[in-house]
């Protein structure tokens, strides 16, 4: 073989080398699996409360739970028990004793000077001698309720007396509706009056007032207030008198202040402020029942009045968006609805207000069925007034510095609940879509450990504005825990979950825009209420069983 | 993304380089014919008085599978798509490969009066893997338990520049060459010895229980950093070997190629995974306000324990060792016996091959059967260096029935080939 023939034989060899299979373009296909835990999520009930925005769980030391609400209810606009003793003037008026006839039998004329101790010997002048004669003034008070006394702290009485006799008369004057109040003595004053006439002035501050007077006796009647007018005449030679001869006593009072005033009140309205307030605790809820063990509303009343006040409670409701029910409450035998808040019975002015607490719960009430409503709002639309029991007379009293009335409701409703399919719905915005492109198979594999003696099944919507893709899930979440005799969880329950998605329902998950998710949680089955505690926890292992396609 | 790193490159080397040693014999044979002849046997006796090396390519691939069974063509596409279940199906338990890519570049040689001296440069590939079913199987099926053991990859790319002086001895029955050769390294990976990763994973809730051991990957100049021809990192290598000619009739040759070290100072990253003999991955604290995402690789990061340096290291040549002897039957006809032998992780790896070439004073030509001691197939391959006027053409290859199939049908294939000016 010579070189050529060599060379043609390598040129053949090596040209005969077919690469055409690169001429194609390479296109990278693989499908395979990844199945990898994705993370664990840790819940306790009070984190959980605290994820779906309930921030009014209380926890008590035994771990118990009780969402809990407090509102207070303040009186409204009650003036009407601050009744004013107004201003009064009023007038006695003496007339001399000398009458024209006594004149006329002396054989004199007015005016006339006693020069005669006889007009006849052995008969003695009649003009001569000493005389009394007394008045009573009886004013009683335009006031809007009925008044039995008062004490007072400013203003005064002001006693004018004018006399035109020409004699000095004794003149005594006693107000038996004043009594002092340092010595609980009837104010009483006298004084001789000369032609010029005299001014007392009394400062009512120092006095008490017993309305009750009725000019001959106390505890007659009412908004009274008596005075008596005492003149003493001495007449003797010398003196000259007239037939016109008076003297007159002008009562007026101004600018009386009372410290306290005493009366009956009898039933008069007494205004309380509406008030409502959230319960968000149900804000989550969507359908199901729900029913609490031992729900309870306190009402801790403060009184600082000197008068019982009846709250009227049936007016109290629970609304939600479709429906309210308003209180039923029979705890008063006397009183249907009715709660009875009591006052201070003796006045001082240190008294301190009265304390009435009142609970309102499944045995006196049917609170129960208000919070089984789910309400969103609970209105505190109560009617208040005095004396609710009307004793005929009423022992009431008023003081100007009073501490008010003030409610406070505390609505506490522990835990121990049963649920019945109640839904807890979220639904979280989507753009993940694009994540799911090489998706084949996509299964979500759940692993709960869970000690909430609840159940929770799941179901997950996806949506595309609002439009159902129809790929919705249903599953079990978790199982509820085992109870013990007292309600209370007894250990973790396991449940393993697998949520597969398939190619298609992956597809169309690719265009949701949101997903919808809602948790039906329930009691355990066939029992009644489970105490749910704040440690009770739940541990969701997530993981993915995934066919990749690419 | 320190372990996707890793774990991409490492799925890069396995899926690129299946190849596994193999020698170039029947290109061995050409000798003193073919100045390239010098990159497997340092002893050059030039039968030209001045050679010139055109740039010239010789390779050597043993694939443990075709071209067509990973890459399928779609005829409806006529398009070639990966198919790692198709690569699975044809995988062993396990499997070696080797591609050994020699361009050369440059190469001038002068006959002296007792040998030759010569200039060359080169750029090398020298690519070993071994991977089990277990990792073929983690390609195709994706993140199931998996077990990977007895996985080993050394790549390395590097220029090779020097001088070869061939001088003979002991009148001239004995010829020495040698061959010092500065190394410059272009690229490297390689994991540690015995390296192992496992993951088994529970069935109920998917946790991971991570095992490794001297899980570390050490490359170079693999990183997206701009490159140039030359780097910093810097080698010497010698290649060595002697002739004797025992008889009139009789010579043995023995040659021992690419002793050398390059220390890999310049672009480096080693991936590291801390070993454990049991490391659970439970997920991560989907409670948070940041990215689940970035978390999750924050924690793979955290329970692999996988950390990246960039500290310098070493990595010798694979050197291989030439024997042989051949039997002139007269001037014209040459018989030849060749034990060539390579070391790859640690295993020994032979070949012989008897061969045969017709000598002319410029050309030869012959055959060549061989065997390796791995697969035990008979391999019939040939070679011939021819010169037309001043330029020779020179092509060998140690197997003629894979080389020339379709590249896709090809699993093993050696060939070198090239043009030099001879004077």
């Amino acid at each position: 073989m010579n070189a050529k023939k060599i060379l043609l034989l390598c040129t053949i060899l090596v040209t005969s080398c077919d690469i055409s299979y690169f001429d194609n373009e390479i296109e990278m296909k693989w499908s395979g699996d990844l199945n990898m835990p994705i993370g664990q999520i840790y819940y306790t009930l009070t984190d959980l409360f605290q994820e779906l925005d309930i921030n009014d769980i209380r926890e008590d030391s035994e771990g118990n739970l009780s969402f809990n609400y407090i509102e207070s209810i303040s009186e409204g606009e009650n003036s009407n028990y601050n009744v004013v003793i107004e201003d009064f003037s009023t007038f006695i008026e003496i007339e001399t004793p000398l009458t024209p006839a006594v004149f006329s039998a002396a054989g004199v004329s007015s005016p006339h000077t006693i020069v005669n101790s006889e007009i006849a010997p052995g008969i003695p002048n009649p003009l001569i001698g000493g005389k009394k004669i007394s008045e009573q003034v009886i004013h009683k008070f335009e006031l809007s309720k009925s008044l039995t006394g008062a004490s007072f702290n400013g203003g005064q009485l002001i006693l004018n007396i004018v006399s035109n006799f020409s004699v000095d008369v004794n003149i005594t004057i006693e107000i038996p509706s004043l009594t002092t109040k340092s010595g609980n003595t009837t104010y009483q004053a006298s004084q001789i009056i000369k032609n010029t006439g005299a001014q007392l002035k009394i400062p009512l501050e120092n006095y008490n007032t017993d309305l009750t007077h009725n000019g001959v006796n106390f505890e007659q009647t009412t908004n009274n207030i008596v005075i008596n007018f005492l003149a003493e005449f001495d007449f003797k030679l010398g003196d000259t008198v007239k037939e016109n001869d008076k003297i007159s006593l002008s009562a007026n009072l101004t600018s009386a202040k009372t410290e306290v005033i005493y009366g009956d009140f009898k039933q008069e309205s007494f205004s309380v402020s509406s008030q409502s307030f959230p319960i968000d605790f149900f804000n989550n809820f969507g359908k199901g029942a729900v029913t609490f063990a031992n729900p309870e509303m306190k009402i801790k009343a403060t009184n600082g009045y000197g008068f019982p006040i009846g709250i009227n409670l049936s007016s109290i409701r629970a609304e939600n968006e479709t429906s309210s029910l308003n209180l039923r409450y029979d705890g008063d035998q006397n009183q249907e609805n009715m709660i009875i808040v009591n006052g201070i019975e003796t006045y001082s002015s240190s008294a301190t207000p009265v304390i009435t607490e009142i609970i309102i719960d499944k045995t006196n009430s049917n609170f129960s069925d208000l919070l089984s409503l789910k309400p969103s709002e609970i209105i505190l639309d109560v009617i208040g007034n005095a004396n609710p029991i009307n004793k005929l007379p009423n022992l009431n009293f008023f003081a100007s510095i009073n501490s008010g009335f003030e409610a406070e409701l505390e609505i506490e409703v522990p835990l121990e609940v049963k649920f019945e399919n109640i839904e807890l719905s979220r639904s979280i915005e989507f753009n993940n879509g694009e994540d799911t492109k090489n998706l084949v198979n996509f299964i979500l594999v759940l692993n709960t450990e869970n000690s909430i003696p609840l159940s929770g099944n799941l179901e997950v919507i996806f949506l595309n504005n609002g439009v159902d893709l129809n790929v919705a899930k249903s599953f079990i979440a978790f199982d509820a825990a085992e109870i013990d005799s007292n309600g209370k969880s007894s250990g973790y329950k396991t449940t393993y979950t697998e949520v597969a998605f398939s190619e298609n329902d992956l597809e169309k998950i690719k265009t949701a825009t949101a997903i919808d998710i809602k948790c039906t949680l329930n009691s355990p089955e066939g029992k009644n209420e489970v105490k749910l505690l704040g440690i009770n926890d739940i541990v969701v292992n997530v993981a993915t069983k995934v066919n990749i396609k690419l | 993304m320190k372990i996707y790193t890793f774990t991409l490159t490492t799925l890069l080397f396995f899926i690129v380089n299946r190849t596994k040693a193999q020698n170039t014999l029947s290109f061995y044979n050409l000798g003193d014919y073919v100045v390239q002849t010098q990159n497997v046997s340092a002893v050059y006796l030039p039968k030209n008085n001045f050679t010139l090396g055109l740039p010239g390519i010789g390779f050597n691939i043993n694939n443990p599978f075709k071209l067509n069974e990973f890459l399928i063509k779609n005829n409806a596409t006529n398009k070639l798509e990966t198919n790692f279940d198709n690569l699975l199906l044809n995988t062993k338990a396990l499997n070696q490969s080797t591609i050994h890519i020699n361009a050369n570049i440059f190469m001038l040689a002068f006959k002296t009066k007792k040998g030759s001296i010569s200039l060359f440069a080169n750029s090398k590939l020298v690519s070993n893997v071994q991977y089990t079913d277990q990792t073929i199987e983690v390609a195709a099926n994706g993140i199931n338990d998996f077990d990977l053991k007895n996985n080993q990859l050394n790549t390395t790319g590097y220029h090779e520049i020097g001088l070869g002086i061939t001088h003979q001895f002991l009148k001239d029955k004995l010829a020495i060459g040698l061959r010092l050769k500065y190394l410059n390294g272009i690229a490297h990976a390689s994991l540690k010895n015995n390296a192992s990763l496992g993951l088994e994973i529970d069935d109920t809730n998917q946790n991971w229980n991570i095992t490794a051991t001297s899980a570390s990957l050490r490359t170079s100049g693999i990183s997206n950093e701009e490159k140039s021809y030359f780097t910093g990192n810097n080698g010497f290598g010698i290649d060595i070997g002697a002739t004797y000619q025992v008889s009139e009739k009789w010579a043995v040759e023995l040659n021992i190629n690419d002793i050398g070290t390059i220390n890999w100072s310049e672009n480096n990253t080693n991936y590291n995974i801390k070993d454990t003999a049991g490391t659970i991955y439970s997920g991560v604290d989907l409670d948070i306000d940041g990215s689940i995402q970035d978390e999750i690789e924050s924690a793979l990061n955290t329970v692999f324990n996988a950390t990246e340096t960039i500290e310098n290291f070493s990595t010798k040549l694979t050197t291989k060792t030439y024997f042989s002897a051949k039997y002139y039957a007269n001037k014209k006809n040459v018989f030849s016996t060749v034990f060539a032998n390579s070391t790859v992780f640690g295993k020994s790896v032979t070949n012989y091959a008897l061969g045969y070439n017709r000598l002319h004073k410029k050309t030869t030509y012959g055959l060549l059967t061989s065997i390796d001691s791995q697969d035990k197939k008979i391999k019939l391959g040939g070679n011939a260096a021819v010169n037309i006027g001043v330029f020779q053409m020179y092509v060998a290859t140690d197997n003629f029935f894979n080389t020339f199939k379709k590249v896709e049908e090809i699993t093993q294939s050696t060939i070198s080939m090239g043009v030099n000016l001879t004077f």
